[in-house]
């Protein structure tokens, strides 16, 4: 009975919605529908566009006559902001002024704008309005002719771009020092100078249904397995949001699993590391608004990979690695494993570091696991307000850090000065990682560890470890399990996970992400 | 919001790498923290080399296994023992007879998954928590491993794959431990046993190998059905090996007499090292919390196994997995913690070792009748394409 009477009231809530929704839908974009076919007269196109972007201040409308035995009228429509001003002046709108030709009939006038008079690369024909507003809104201009029902859409957007910079996320000490930027066109020049493959596979999507951001899927046909393609493109497809602003939207739309702290796509802004991942058989998703590229399927290892690995020497960069496995370690257990040792297992710590230890602690009022928790929250507040504070005070942060969790805090006895040790280890430690979401991930499940270390000990952290464990070992990024090439075991992958081995010795792709041409050299150039 | 999964696609996901991980960690379980001490109380000084043989004797056994398993390819003894027991005629004896089967293994694995998480719970409580009650020792292993077991059968190989080298790892503190305190005089003389006590100390050889029943129900989700011999043969020798180094390590070091007196011997054998370049002492928590590890994926076996028995039998939906996992939870639970004190533990311990003997011999019983009648299974379809 409830039940049937919630159903009629959420049907009532869904009536009102439509009706909503069509209220909208004839005040803004009624005429925006596709049928809108574009008219025969100039005015009465211009007079359609000016009517929906009404009070729009940056539309500029340019009418001119082209001499033509009748006279014809013609206009220019872009937005002010959007264009490149110099291809619109030179090679639009002066040559049409310009043209003079008293003998031509006026229906041969639209081969002739086409063929002569529009000089620019991109031109394309157009029959309704819909086309034209998309055009005009996203930097093209729009060249309206009397007598004609079409139009020409020229290739004008020139919208202003940062200037390509160093990533800052991903620096490193050998390789290159670009970064790519907002624009996809802009990053994906980037990635076309460095993989002049013609089986590389760029596929647009235009996703939003207002901000109308471009999203472009990038694989190289041959090399990434083809089911996951077809996935990536469906789950590409179904995404439905109003706007995307940046790749993180998408992310979080086409990702396996919610439910997980892990990042399950894996992200980076430099141009060379998206090459090497489309090259290992991965693909990747630019989005308009964002230098960062998803990269996907991802496994594990990017917990500690970075493309400064194949750039340096092979022993150099197996040593790195194993650093930054054991940063993560610290940075994961070492809180718990202070907590559990002096609070459980006293006796495992030598005599004489338990002595400095028990001195240290005389004074502090809290019980290990407050301590603990106190501190390395408050670390993470610092972390935080560093990255937000205006450069110019951020030396502040440093100062005021200092004294929190330093030697004023120690000698005034709140903590022990062991644990200073801990927290600034397991700080450093976490930020070894070349990834800055997934070393967010292993700051968060810290928490939780301490809690385990407090309530159990050792055998909490190890109870904790399993269970995440467990959970690595359940996930999935397209198919692929996280954990491989380790589980399920693929020897020949493991040449570049723990260890990198040198370039000659790995003459064929990882077979983690089911790549379909395995060969990586020999077999001549082609 | 769960996106629909890309997965293999198939059920048969257990590769031959998994499979023998599966079946080391099994039987690499709880038991060997007190491995030595029980084969020393019948076979004294000759435990050395009666270890090797009766594990031999298992591995015979495990062999007959792997041949009614590989009889019928890709099915689970849920599905192949009606197939052998039954018969056109009277289906229902078979039904009767696969459910006593059933039931008599069911039994045995709910009993050693209890009996394990009880000794590792005193064995944790007695060595490292001194004053944490055991019921929430008990109760966190239990419920972890209960989580776990809610997931897939491809997925529990997996996890027991990635914790394959863990269990290697007490053996370097082990082996660090016998070079550095061992005495070869510990080990002799020899052959001091009566003929008599032979076939007792060859039994009580074989309780530890106990465990590897569970391949009759993971070897229906095995990619390659075939090569289950290697894989289950080597994991019987890699597990003798080991026992080994740990029987003879541990009576080189403590001697016959005082090995029978120690209650966790390799345990202990962390408490003997001397370091003064190391950073911890004392390292018996230390291997305590990584033999959580071994406890773990055994019982984690053990429990998953259960479970799938459920499902299969009762031909549940694989989302209900979660809920059966958790619903024997209570169960062992009360199970563990029905000994009153260490030492009843230790006698249903050992019932329980004798319970399993007989029950992993139970299959070659099967493996004779499906002999007899000429029963054998078909390859699926899935298998055969794939290759």
């Amino acid at each position: 009975m409830k039940k049937a009477s919630y159903r009629i009231l959420r049907l009532k809530e869904r009536r009102k919605q439509k009706k909503l929704e069509q209220h909208n839908e004839s005040q803004l974009s009624k005429a925006v529908q596709e049928e809108t076919h574009i008219f025969d007269t100039e005015a009465k196109n211009v007079e359609f566009i000016k009517n929906i972007l009404k009070e729009c201040s940056d539309l500029v409308v340019r009418t001119f006559v082209i001499d033509v035995p009748k006279d014809l009228k013609s206009s220019v429509v872009y937005l002010d902001e959007m264009v490149q001003k110099d291809i619109n002046h030179n090679f639009i709108i002066r040559p049409l002024m310009k043209y003079s030709d008293k003998r031509e009939s006026v229906n041969d006038l639209y081969d002739e704008v086409y063929n002569h008079l529009v000089q620019a690369g991109e031109v394309k024909e157009i029959e309704d309005m819909k086309s034209a507003l998309d055009a005009i809104l996203s930097g093209d201009t729009v060249v309206f002719l009397d007598n004609f029902r079409k139009a020409l859409v020229v290739g004008t957007k020139g919208w202003t771009t940062r200037s390509v910079c160093e990533p800052h996320a991903e620096s490193v000490v050998r390789g290159p020092r670009e970064g790519m930027s907002e624009t996809v066109v802009c990053s994906l020049s980037m990635i076309r100078h460095r993989l002049r493959d013609p089986f590389l596979r760029v596929k647009y999507f235009t996703k939003g249904k207002r901000t109308k951001t471009t999203v472009a899927l990038l694989y190289i046909e041959g090399v990434c397995d083809e089911e996951v393609v077809k996935e990536a493109e469906k789950r590409i497809q179904d995404i439905q949001i109003d706007g995307i602003l940046e790749s993180g939207y998408v992310e979080e739309f086409i990702v396996d699993q919610m439910w997980t702290p892990f990042p399950l796509i894996q992200n980076t802004e430099r141009p060379d590391s998206v090459v090497a991942h489309l090259l290992e058989g991965q693909f990747a998703i630019l989005v308009d608004g964002s230098p960062y590229a998803l990269i996907a399927p991802a496994v594990f290892s990017q917990f500690y990979y970075s493309s400064e690995d194949y750039y340096e020497r092979y022993l150099i960069a197996t040593f790195l690695r194993f650093i930054r496995l054991l940063s993560l370690f610290i940075a994961l257990l070492l809180p718990s494993l202070y907590i559990a040792f002096v609070s459980f297992h006293p006796e495992m710590v030598p005599s004489k570091l338990l002595i400095a230890m028990a001195a240290g602690r005389a004074t502090v009022p809290s019980s290990p696991i407050l301590e603990a928790l106190s501190m390395e929250i408050s670390v993470e507040i610092l972390r935080e307000a560093s990255i937000r504070l205006p450069s110019p005070i951020g030396p502040t942060i440093g100062i005021v850090g200092g004294l929190v969790i330093g030697q004023a805090a120690v000698q005034a006895g709140l903590i022990s000065p062991a644990f200073v040790i801990v927290v600034g280890l397991t700080t450093i430690s976490s930020y070894a990682n070349p990834s800055y979401s997934a070393a967010i991930s292993v700051r968060l499940l810290r928490f939780p560890m301490m809690m385990f270390a407090a309530a159990f000990g050792l055998y909490g952290i190890m109870i904790a470890m399993m269970l995440i464990i467990l959970h690595l070992v359940q996930l999935r990024s397209f198919g692929v399990p996280y954990m491989s090439p380790f589980a399920p075991l693929n020897l020949k992958a493991l040449k570049d996970t723990l260890i990198r081995v040198p370039w000659p010795w790995m003459k064929k792709r990882p077979e983690i992400y089911k790549v379909n041409d395995v060969v990586r050299q020999g077999g001549g150039e082609k | 919001m769960n996106q629909q999964q890309l997965t293999d696609g198939t059920r048969y996901s257990i590769t031959v790498y998994q499979a023998f991980t599966i079946v080391v960690s099994t039987i690499y379980g709880v038991g060997v923290l007190s491995l030595p001490r029980d084969v020393a109380e019948v076979s004294g000084n000759d435990m050395s080399w009666i270890i090797i043989v009766s594990g031999i004797f298992v591995g015979i056994i495990i062999a007959l296994l792997t041949a009614l398993c590989m009889r019928f390819p890709g099915q689970t003894i849920v599905q192949f023992a009606p197939e052998i027991l039954g018969s056109r005629r009277s289906h229902w004896l078979g039904r009767f007879l696969t459910i006593i089967v059933l039931l008599i293994i069911a039994l045995y694995l709910v009993s050693g998954i209890s009996m394990s998480v009880r000794i590792f719970g005193e064995a944790m409580v007695n060595a490292v928590l001194v004053n944490t009650p055991i019921e929430a020792v008990i109760l966190v292993l239990l419920i972890s491993v209960a989580i776990a077991a809610g997931s897939e059968f491809g997925i529990v190989a997996k996890y027991n794959e990635l914790l394959m080298l863990l269990n290697f790892f007490p053996l370097v503190i082990e082996i660090f431990a016998f070079i550095q305190r061992g005495e070869s005089t510990n080990l002799l003389p020899l052959l001091q046993m009566n003929t008599s006590q032979l076939p007792k100390a060859m039994l009580s050889g074989a309780f530890a190998y106990s465990g590897y029943s569970v391949l009759l129900m993971f070897s229906g989700f095995y990619k390659q059905p075939m090569k289950a011999w290697k894989a289950h043969l080597f994991a019987i020798g890699t597990i003798i090996v080991l026992y080994w180094i740990k029987c003879v390590g541990t009576l080189s070091i403590f001697g016959k007499d005082e090995l029978v007196r120690v209650m966790y011997p390799v345990l202990e054998t962390g408490k003997v090292i001397r370091l003064h370049a190391m950073l911890f002492e004392r390292l018996e928590s230390a291997i305590l919390s990584i033999w959580l590890v071994l406890v773990f994926t055994s019982v984690l076996n053990l429990y998953a196994c259960t479970v799938q028995m459920v499902i299969e039998f009762f031909r549940l939906k694989g989302r209900y997995r979660r809920w059966i996992a958790f619903a024997f939870a209570p169960v062992l639970y009360v199970m563990a913690m029905a000994p009153e004190n260490m030492g009843e533990v230790g006698k249903y311990a050992e019932r329980v070792g004798i319970f399993g003997f007989l029950t992993d011999c139970l299959p070659i019983l099967l493996l004779v009748i499906a002999i007899l009648r000429r029963k054998k299974g078909e390859m699926p379809r899935e298998i055969s394409s794939s290759r």
